[in-house]
């Protein structure tokens, strides 16, 4: 192109080809070479910006748009808009935008509209586009001549804006919604800077928003919460509380409830390093603790009525078999007795569940007070229920025996007790031995023996894997099981 | 036995228990003067002035119970010694005045004769 008074419609891509050849003068505004100053400007401008613009110039709203532009538009549209009349092209929407396009005609200054949410066809789909855009007026001669459209796709701001917004609603609800309560306080006064749903339930529905703890809950001042909000935010050690009661009034006419609370108080540091305030997160483990004391009660109440029972059948016993047995079989029986009893003060320990070997060992020396004579040694073993009663009871005997016949019927006897646990291929084994040393020389009982040593025989889970031997020099027995069965029975 | 016999004031709710108890006491050569609750042990108490020693359960289904019966005796008759039976274990019966002695249940004659003499 060699005229020099068309230079402005160079370059521009498929636009510039197309507003090349373009038969302009069909159109009002003539041959390009007479074309105002103010608007080969412009449009040399628009054809060479990567920014979709568009041109409606004079009073018939002629148009120009560049590549970028075109993107936008469907094939209903491009390429007839170019040099078309706006109100033509427009017609649709025409009372939307001609009245901004008024505006600016009649020197009313620029528009300017943010994010605005306007579908196109880029590609022949249709597609969500949000703008941002502004009509300004063209000079002409000291007059406005047209409006140049500058359009700037921001869809991806947008919907990283909109993903942030909703980012933020989402965990705003999660906060609202936990089933924990939580509050932020901040400041030395530890202000209320937020509360979710659970934190005012358990306030009583008080408004806590905006005040300070001292003011929102000033039951919890007198109970040492603050002091203790005080020392988190002065030493930004963490404080854990774990059942912890907290009496708590909403309202003077409301009676004062009691909660008990799993929570944490944390410092929240601020990026300099300086804490800012306290974050508050727990649970309220009331009905949990009061489960736990319901149970304590009726684990307690059901020990009382085992004892008195095992105390019953002691009485009925030793009043049927009075008359006709000796003081001495009472005796045994009513010891008996005792000895199952004391088995189950070792079981309600852990919630009738279990016993620990120790314990149960430690109780039958002590029920017959001669400690100096044993010997004690072996690990903490936790026995279930029935091989603590087995345990119990077969230490009775052993112990009945030495003392009538045994290493404790001599001033000089004494007894070893001692268990290990030996690992197996099968699993642990637990090997129990009761050794008598410095009695009266042994023997071998006659006949198969009364219920003690067959209770002895049984051994500690009813399996029979016991070693008695008649050692002139004291009786030895060992006994075996194993551990899981142990625990299990 | 060279020392007069002890009288013994059994306070027990369970009529097995309680008439098992006196027989365990009698049989061993005391005299056992059974109540079935606190009130019952109060009048006896007021009643008679050979009681020598009180042996109560903790648990009574009365208005009082064997602690509150162990402090009023400690406290108007001082003479009287005293022993607390209980199925509750320590500390269950923690009120207890730590002077007395407590026998959980069941007990043996021997546990009773030992306190006795």
């Amino acid at each position: 192109m060699a005229d020099t008074r068309v230079l402005f419609l160079e370059g521009g891509g498929e636009m510039g080809a197309l507003m090349r050849s373009h038969d302009w003068s069909a159109t009002p505004l003539g041959s390009p070479d007479t074309w105002p100053q103010s608007l080969r400007v412009t449009i040399r401008l628009m054809l060479n910006s990567q920014h979709p613009m568009f041109i409606w110039w004079g009073p018939e709203l002629i148009q120009f748009y560049n590549d970028a532009y075109r993107q936008t538009m469907g094939p209903a549209m491009h390429p007839k808009a170019l040099g078309a009349r706006g109100r033509e092209t427009w017609e649709d929407i025409w009372p939307i935008i001609g009245p901004q396009i008024e505006l600016v005609m009649s020197g009313g200054g620029a528009t300017w509209n943010v994010e605005q949410l306007v579908p196109i066809n880029r590609d022949g789909e249709p597609e969500n586009v949000w703008w941002t855009y502004g009509y300004s007026p063209i000079d002409l001669d000291g007059e406005i001549g047209g409006v140049l459209v500058v359009c700037n796709d921001v869809t991806e701001q947008h919907q990283r804006t909109e993903a942030y917004k909703n980012e933020t609603l989402r965990i705003a609800r999660q906060f609202e919604e936990a089933p924990g309560f939580i509050a932020m306080l901040s400041g030395p006064d530890h202000i209320f800077q937020s509360a979710n749903a659970a934190y005012r339930r358990l306030v009583g529905l008080r408004d806590v928003v905006g005040k300070s703890v001292r003011e929102a809950v000033p039951e919890a001042v007198d109970q040492g919460f603050v002091e203790l909000l005080d020392k988190v935010y002065t030493t930004g050690q963490p404080f854990v509380g774990r059942r912890t009661l907290i009496r708590l009034q909403p309202d003077h006419d409301s009676p004062p409830e009691d909660h008990y609370l799993d929570f944490i108080y944390q410092a929240v540091h601020e990026p300099n390093g300086t804490i800012s305030g306290i974050f508050v997160e727990g649970q309220d483990v009331t009905e949990h603790v009061l489960a736990e004391q319901r149970l304590e009660l009726v684990n307690r109440e059901l020990q009382h009525r085992v004892k008195n029972t095992l105390a019953t059948v002691q009485a009925i016993a030793t009043q049927t078999l009075r008359s006709v047995a000796d003081d001495e079989v009472m005796k045994t029986l009513t010891q008996r007795i005792v000895a199952l009893s004391r088995a189950h003060d070792a079981l309600i320990q852990h919630n009738w569940t279990s016993a620990d070997i120790v314990r149960i060992v430690e109780s039958a020396i002590d029920n017959f007070g001669m400690r100096e004579r044993f010997t004690v040694t072996g690990p903490s073993l936790e026995l279930g229920p029935n091989a603590t009663l087995s345990l119990a009871m077969i230490l009775h005997e052993l112990f009945t025996n030495a003392i009538k016949y045994g290493a404790l019927s001599a001033e000089t006897g004494w007894i070893t007790l001692c268990w290990e646990i030996e690992g197996k291929s099968a699993g642990d084994e637990l090997v129990l031995q009761w050794l008598e040393e410095g009695g009266p020389e042994v023997v071998r009982p006659e006949g198969g023996g009364g219920f003690g040593s067959k209770l002895v025989n049984m051994g500690l889970d009813g399996t029979g894997e016991v070693l008695q031997s008649y050692d002139p020099s004291g009786l030895r027995v060992e006994m075996r099981a194993p551990v899981a069965a142990l625990l299990r029975s | 036995m060279t020392r007069p016999p002890a009288v013994v004031l059994v306070v027990e709710d369970e009529t097995l228990i309680l008439l098992d108890t006196v027989d365990c006491i009698e049989h061993l050569g005391h005299v056992a003067v059974p109540a079935i609750d606190a009130r019952r042990a109060l009048e006896l108490l007021k009643r008679r002035t050979d009681i020598t020693h009180l042996f109560t359960d903790v648990n009574l289904r009365c208005d009082i119970d064997g602690i509150e019966l162990a402090a009023a005796v400690q406290a108007h008759w001082p003479h009287i010694s005293i022993l607390i039976t209980s199925g509750h274990m320590l500390p269950a019966t923690a009120r207890l005045a730590s002077d007395i002695p407590f026998l959980p249940k069941p007990y043996t004659a021997e546990q009773i004769q030992a306190w006795l003499e």
